[in-house]
């Protein structure tokens, strides 16, 4: 057998195409600039938020795998920081997450105790692997929802951040289903498997309904330098997922060799690590996919913006060159600043598809729910029908436990699903609405302005802006259901939902005294046992359904607010617009003169930032074609 | 109260059966029943895949028979059983069994199928002449989660038996490297049975790959030992095995087969300066790649990492570098008392072994049972009286279905008073003195004195009007039990 070290990857220096961040804020700033020098300071605000967006992105990617496959470990060398405990017994119990900070710092968040809010609490790092261990923190009794650790590794610095779940299979609890419904919210994941041994079944279903949920899964098998013949169970894990229709490659990593090459640092030794590998895959298919796609939404924004300020010298350079058309210039902005106003007014189509949307999603929710788990009640009452209750309670409270978090995930996948559409029906309709000041007829603008704008121009773009903004509305507005307290013990992981483990603890404990009074007959065991899941099931119904309809109801404001504002800054640019057009009609021919060439100067700016946003995402202007 | 012995009620009510039954069909499976009651104890190893099942069976051997290998495997049951000659049987799903031809030159046994695939094999049998297996058939079984559904549904159904045959294993080794709940909800189908009811007594669990637990370092079996102890401790297993044992099946088989030439290369490592032998030690492929320093052809230093994994290496050349050990055979002894294997020997001596004619009159009822409960035999019904009979007057049953109890935690005891009946049961050991609490060389006097204070506070516990029926139940049955080991221990002359 012939032994070679892992490829060393096709090294670095990359990027030379493509915008750097940089650019990409300078350009942000000098639209803002241009903002508010046309004292624009609702467009201002706008691109305040961008900017945020821009400067602090956060690519979540997700360290998931069964039990003691190198989870912690993994990450432990990927960063070259001790940051995630390792111990060869179970080790981490409460999800961590890891991303970037000047100077390594650690945080833990507790469960609320009884009507307290949710505590944090800063801790060293070193006292991290006391408390996320098993041995540490024996059953979660220091009730840990999360450990939040900051270290300054230059993996980080990007917007990297790592989350460290538990093991997917596990003793009582299935940490399975909380994986599970975190992974739509992430980015991307790893999936972590060692050279022990082939994929097992478990494993690959996993992988299969895993690639469901997140687009970016990268596998890797880790202990190579441990297990002779990794080589061939990388083949043969290579043929599991092709046959299993998974589309990823394997990178095989050893995580000692890897934390023994830095602290030795000694290249050679990084590069048989495979380490590098697996570093250029995140830089590659991870990281540069996520800017990416935050430079797209930054360049939605700027084009959204820079129509809004480029309209009041369109309309007013029209009427400038050809004051003959200049009542007709004003007619038409005048309809379209009637329409911007109907616009805002609750009777809009909008806001009526907007109100409806929310209003069926609420009561389907319900709906949905009250079957699922009605269907899980028959499920259980006619397993605890068939067997001794007080046998194989705590397997049984595990599968229930499980069960139901599986229909709750679902649950969660549909309000997010439903309300992307809902989402994106209402910025069709309001699209549909728009004052369509774009098709002002036979006006000629200058040429230069045409060579400068060098692609489509008009309000078309403003469809896109408008979808992605309430894309992003979404998007905060699932930070925003993190933030409602309501989320169980991951919400470290970035789920936005009730988690039906910690229900399951406190309601379960009822089970607690079955197993006591094991002397009982059966019958009344098993009457106890429906009563317990009974119970259960209601509370998770309860607690599920007042998340749902808060978080529904959060969306729905804050839809409506976005949209609102849009109409806002719409109303007012064609009100600018309007304004502009008049100014124009009453200027004799030396003001004339004077303004068009301060209007011009102003539009060739505009159409070149223009230019240059558009350059950020191409795809843009194809997409806005499409439709 | 003088019946004959369990195992010779069981075998009267199998010739009684065969002798009323009215199809050669059924004559012919109870005769089978009536051998198995002669045979020796058979032990199942079952686990997940990959979970090193083969290369246990091996080091239980002490021979290289069953193939092990880094992908999945075993694909078909294979029993392995003491015999006069060396002989493979395959057993097809449908068809007669056929002997064939085998091949076993130093490797595992490599056998021919004649063209028929795995999936129509029901099982093979091998019989091989070995002193190991005089006292225990052992049967290797294909993984519980193998990513090939039909192998797992394979396992499975020979594990926990179909609907009207019972498992045909006595006793259970199953193999876990860590636990999931797949392992968990497996064990539970291993013990869904009538008889004794829950039977966490005929399962050990085993720990198994203990060598890999802490990938490489030193210390990996002691770790291996704490996560076990922590796996003995948890309820859900407890209900479900005996105990559970850390084994590295590796250093098992290295230990029981270690040549000279390998002692050699790896004494050559251990003399060799650290700068020389550390960077080989790093990983598998740096040491297959070798130095210019150590010369050892690439085959050998391959086939010497394929049979003791980079932990035996790191293990043996530590140990032979502080001068533990200088001979191959010193290393082999050491290597094997670190794989756990000894330990897992004694359980199964002192526990199955010695329980070995209640398990196998147990498993015979069981089987009866389903047999009369079918029809076609003559007087059914005094049959089933008979065997309810049985069932409910062995004390031994009584003692296994006590065990079960309080391993399922189903009567309410103190721990230490939980512990101490237990230990009565033969829990620790089947032994007078074991069951006593002590060593096994205490002088007679203690051991007696010992268990007639057992047998006051167990009287006590019976009579306690205050009790629960349960603990009443319980408390009596260990009465019973200690009254026995009493009379035994009057019965033999003092030393």
């Amino acid at each position: 057998m012939a032994v070679q070290p892992p490829k060393a990857p096709p090294s670095p220096p990359q990027q030379p195409q493509g915008p750097t961040k940089r650019e990409v804020l300078q350009l942000v700033e000098l639209t803002v600039k241009l903002a508010k020098s046309n004292r624009r300071a609702d467009l201002v605000s706008r691109l305040a938020i961008t900017l945020r967006r821009l400067a602090s992105p956060e690519i979540r990617v997700l360290v998931v795998g069964e039990y003691k496959q190198g989870k912690s470990s993994l990450i432990n060398a990927l960063l070259g920081f001790q940051v995630c405990p390792v111990d060869d017994d179970v080790a981490t119990s409460v999800p961590t997450t890891v991303k970037y900070a000047e100077q390594a710092v650690a945080h833990v968040v507790r469960a609320p105790s009884d009507g307290q809010k949710e505590q944090r609490e800063q801790i060293s790092l070193e006292q991290v692997s006391s408390l996320v261990s098993e041995a540490g923190n024996p059953g979660n009794a220091q009730r840990l929802r999360s450990v939040e650790v900051g270290v300054p590794s230059e993996l980080l610095k990007q917007g990297l951040v790592l989350v460290d779940t538990p093991g997917v299979g596990g003793i009582a609890s299935a940490h399975n289903a909380a994986t599970m419904t975190a992974l739509p919210f992430a980015d991307a994941a790893i999936f972590v498997s060692d050279a022990s041994q082939e994929l097992t079944g478990p494993e690959l279903d996993f992988l299969r309904s895993a690639r469901k949920l997140t687009p970016n899964i990268v596998s890797v098998l880790t202990k190579t330098d441990f297990y002779p013949e990794w080589r061939r169970i990388l083949d043969i894990d290579k043929k599991h997922l092709q046959n299993a229709g998974i589309v990823t490659g394997i990178v095989p990593v050893s995580s000692t060799l890897r934390l023994t090459a830095l602290a030795a640092k000694n290249q050679r030794l990084n590069e048989e690590s495979g380490y590098p590998q697996l570093v250029a895959l995140l830089r590659d298919a991870v990281i540069a996919r996520a800017e990416k796609l935050a430079f797209r939404s930054a360049a939605n924004d700027l084009l959204g913006v820079l129509e809004q300020l480029d309209e009041p010298h369109v309309a007013a350079v029209k009427v400038l060159k050809d004051p003959e058309q200049g009542a007709e210039v004003v007619a038409e902005l005048q309809r379209a600043r009637e329409q911007a106003e109907q616009l805002k007014a609750s009777a809009a189509r909008w806001q009526q598809t907007l109100t409806d949307g929310f209003q069926d999603l609420t009561a389907d929710i319900d709906y949905e729910m009250r079957m699922r788990l009605r269907e899980v009640t028959r499920e259980a009452d006619e397993s605890i029908d068939q067997s001794d209750p007080t046998k194989i309670w705590s397997e049984w409270q595990a599968w229930l436990q499980r069960r139901v978090s599986r229909e709750v995930a679902d649950i969660y996948m549909m309000v997010s699903n439903r309300t992307q559409e809902i989402v994106q029906k209402v910025a069709e309709h309001f699209e549909q609405a728009q004052p369509d000041v774009g098709s002002v007829p036979n006006v000629e603008t200058p040429d230069q302005i045409l060579e400068a704008v060098g692609g489509p121009t008009g309000l078309q773009k403003q469809k896109i802006g408008v979808f992605s903004q309430g894309l992003n509305v979404l998007r905060g507005a699932q930070g925003g259901m993190m933030m409602a307290g309501m989320i169980g013990g991951i919400a470290g992981v970035g789920m936005a939902m009730v988690n039906p483990f910690s229900v399951g603890l406190s309601v379960l404990l009822g089970g607690k005294t079955l197993v006591d009074e094991r002397g009982r007959r059966l019958a009344v065991a098993r009457q106890q046992a429906k009563q317990a899941h009974r119970k259960y099931t209601e509370e998770v119904t309860l607690q599920v359904g007042k998340d749902s309809r808060d978080t529904l109801r959060h969306v729905q404001r804050e839809v409506r607010d976005s949209f609102t504002g849009l109409a806002t800054e719409l109303q007012r640019s064609v009100g600018e617009a309007l304004q502009a057009a008049q100014g124009a009609v009453k200027a004799d021919q030396q003001e004339r003169a004077k303004q068009l060439q301060g209007a011009d100067t102003q539009l060739k700016a505009i159409h070149a930032l223009k230019a240059k946003a558009t350059a950020l995402a191409p795809d843009l202007a194809q997409g806005s074609q499409k439709k | 109260m003088n019946q004959a012995p369990l195992v010779d009620q069981v075998r009267t009510l199998v010739g009684d059966a065969s002798s009323s039954a009215t199809q050669p069909a059924l004559r012919d499976r109870l005769a089978a029943l009536a051998r198995r009651l002669d045979e020796p104890l058979r032990v199942a190893i079952a686990g997940k895949v990959k979970a090193g099942k083969s290369t246990l069976l091996n080091a239980l051997v002490g021979q290289e028979l069953a193939p092990t290998d880094a992908g999945e495997c075993t694909r078909i049951v294979t029993w392995y059983r003491d015999g006069v000659t060396y002989r493979v049987t395959m057993f097809p799903s449908q068809g007669d069994p056929q002997e064939v031809p085998f091949q076993h030159d130093g490797g595992a046994v490599q056998v021919d199928l004649q063209g028929r695939s795995a999936g129509d094999v029901e099982r093979l049998v091998v019989d091989w002449p070995s002193g190991s297996l005089k006292t225990v058939t052992l049967i290797d079984t294909p993984g519980i989660a193998s990513v090939s559904v039909d192998l797992a549904a394979k396992a499975r159904s020979f594990l926990v038996g179909d609907e009207e045959e019972p498992s045909a294993s006595d006793a259970v080794l199953y193999l876990m490297r860590h636990l999931h709940s797949t392992d968990v909800s497996f064990l539970e189908a291993f013990r869904d049975q009538q008889v004794a009811g829950a039977t966490p007594i005929n399962a050990i669990g085993i720990l198994s790959r203990a060598d890999e637990v802490g990938v490489g370092k030193l210390d990996a079996m002691k770790t291996a030992d704490r996560i076990a102890e922590r796996y003995r401790s948890h309820p859900d297993v407890r209900r479900l095995c005996q105990t559970v044992l850390p084994v590295a099946g590796l250093l098992a088989q290295a230990g029981a087969t270690l040549r000279e030439d390998e002692f050699g290369i790896l004494a050559r490592m251990a003399q060799a300066a650290p700068e020389v032998s550390n960077p080989l030690l790093l990983s598998a492929d740096r040491f297959v790649l070798g130095s210019a320093e150590i010369d050892v052809p690439n085959e050998a230093r391959e086939k010497l990492l394929r049979r003791l994994g980079l932990f035996g290496i790191r293990l043996s050349v530590a140990l032979i570098r502080n001068g533990t050990v200088t001979t191959a055979p010193q290393l082999a002894s050491v290597l094997l008392q670190h794989s756990g294997l000894p330990r897992l020997r004694a359980v199964l001596t002192s526990q199955f072994a010695a329980r070995r004619d209640v398990l196998k009159a147990r498993a015979a009822l069981l089987a009866l049972d389903a047999i009369v409960r079918e029809g076609g035999i003559g007087d059914a019904e005094r049959l089933a009286g008979e065997l309810e009979r049985i069932e409910a007057g062995a004390h031994e049953f009584a003692e296994v279905r006590l065990l079960n109890a309080l391993r399922a935690g189903a009567v309410a005891l103190p721990d230490a008073a939980r512990e101490e009946a237990e230990r009565l049961l033969g829990a620790q050991g089947m032994d007078v003195a074991s069951r006593a609490g002590l060593a096994a060389e205490a002088p007679q006097d203690e051991v007696r004195s010992s268990l007639y204070e057992a047998l006051a506070r167990w009287q006590a516990r019976a009579e306690n009007p205050l009790a629960t029926g349960d603990t009443v139940e319980a408390a009596r049955v260990v009465v019973r039990t200690t009254e026995g080991l009493l009379a035994g221990v009057m019965a033999t002359p003092r030393a």
